[in-house]
């Protein structure tokens, strides 16, 4: 993951862009984050969270296949990618049960 | 840097070979040695190289990252490990291999080493020993990435980091706080989670009494529930090993 700056910004007010990334990026986390909290609360199994982060991949897909945003769409399926391998390393809730 | 304990659980009869192996490549090493700052690139992704490493102080990394902004760290490297041995037989590195913390590094060019290969057995184990360990390494970690959670990722990584320093005589065999180099974002990119993930199971960790990470160091609280975590990922060998700790071992 790198960490580059978006050029142009002025460091006392940030760019339109970065703004827009910032609220982008804020929202990813953001769900993630509500997708971990339902995991943990037991609201959602993870299989079902993983399925609707997948959905989103082939549909990110789709748009690249279809000449849509196709610099952005490819980075943003590697984008939800990580996030659906990340959520299936969230403990299986039928072994921790079984474990205690 | 030549410890006999680093190659324990080995076959005996190969212990005397390694440990005469390790000093030979010292030897061999001997004036190439430099420091570098962390986030410095030795090897550079698909590229040539002629090089082989021993890292003497220090923390590296092989990684490999894609066009879609996905970077997997493959391996970490401690003090004592050999690396980029593969430059020995192949002409391309396909992944980077990088600094994490400033290290002390000594190399040999490649057809160097060959020759010394070619010539004594000891130099040939002690290489091919290096090969065999990181097998071990990859296979106890595409097992973690394919079966274990993200909790038991960590902890394991843990056990097996701590277990490496101890077995390199880099960290006391009672110690419980070490120097932990990788920021939250490049401990998600080897564990398999997003920063988001890694950030939540660090937290967990610390308010169950665990580990604590802080200020570029870890201080394994509880090693005993550390242990149980990691414990169905570990491999036989770590499992009976004193240094990756027995099951049950109380340290606190």
């Amino acid at each position: 993951m790198s960490a580059k700056e978006p050029s142009g910004a002025d460091r006392s007010h940030p760019s339109d862009v970065a703004m827009h990334l910032a609220y982008a990026e804020a929202c990813v986390v953001l769900v993630e984050c509500l997708m971990h909290v339902m995991a943990e609360k037991k609201l959602i199994p993870k299989e079902e969270l993983v399925a609707a982060v997948e959905n989103a991949i082939t549909a990110k897909k789709a748009m690249a296949d279809a000449n849509w945003h196709t610099h952005i769409a490819p980075v943003a399926a590697g984008v939800l990618a990580q996030i659906s391998n990340s959520l299936r390393a969230l403990p299986d809730r039928s072994r921790t049960e079984t474990s205690g | 840097m030549v410890n006999a304990a680093r190659f324990m659980l080995h076959r005996p009869e190969q212990i005397g070979s390694l440990v005469r192996g390790d000093q030979k490549l010292c030897e061999l090493m001997k004036g190439s040695v430099q420091s570098l700052t962390a986030g410095r690139v030795l090897v550079h992704a698909d590229s040539d190289h002629d090089y082989v490493y021993r890292l003497r102080s220090g923390w590296a990394c092989r990684n490999r990252a894609i066009a879609d902004g996905r970077d997997q760290f493959i391996l970490i490297f401690l003090p004592g490990d050999l690396f980029a041995v593969k430059s020995l037989f192949v002409t391309r590195h396909p992944d980077r291999v990088q600094t994490l913390s400033n290290v002390v590094v000594e190399r040999i060019h490649y057809a160097h080493l060959q020759e010394a290969y070619a010539r004594d057995v000891d130099i040939a184990n002690r290489c091919l020993w290096q090969v065999i360990e990181e097998e071990r390494r990859l296979h106890s970690w595409v097992f973690g990435l394919g079966q274990g959670s993200a909790e038991e990722r960590l902890a394991l990584l843990l056990i097996d980091l701590r277990g490496r320093l101890i077995l390199s005589g880099n960290l006391p065999a009672d110690a419980l706080t070490f120097q932990f180099p990788l920021t939250q974002v490049q401990m998600s990119e080897h564990l398999g989670i997003t920063p988001v993930h890694a950030n939540r199971v660090v937290r967990s960790f610390r308010e169950r009494g665990i580990a604590v990470f802080r200020n570029g160091e870890v201080d394994i609280q509880n090693f005993a529930e550390l242990r149980r975590l990691a414990e169905p990922l570990m491999d036989g060998y770590e499992r009976t090993t004193p240094q990756y700790g027995l099951p049950g071992s109380e340290l606190t």
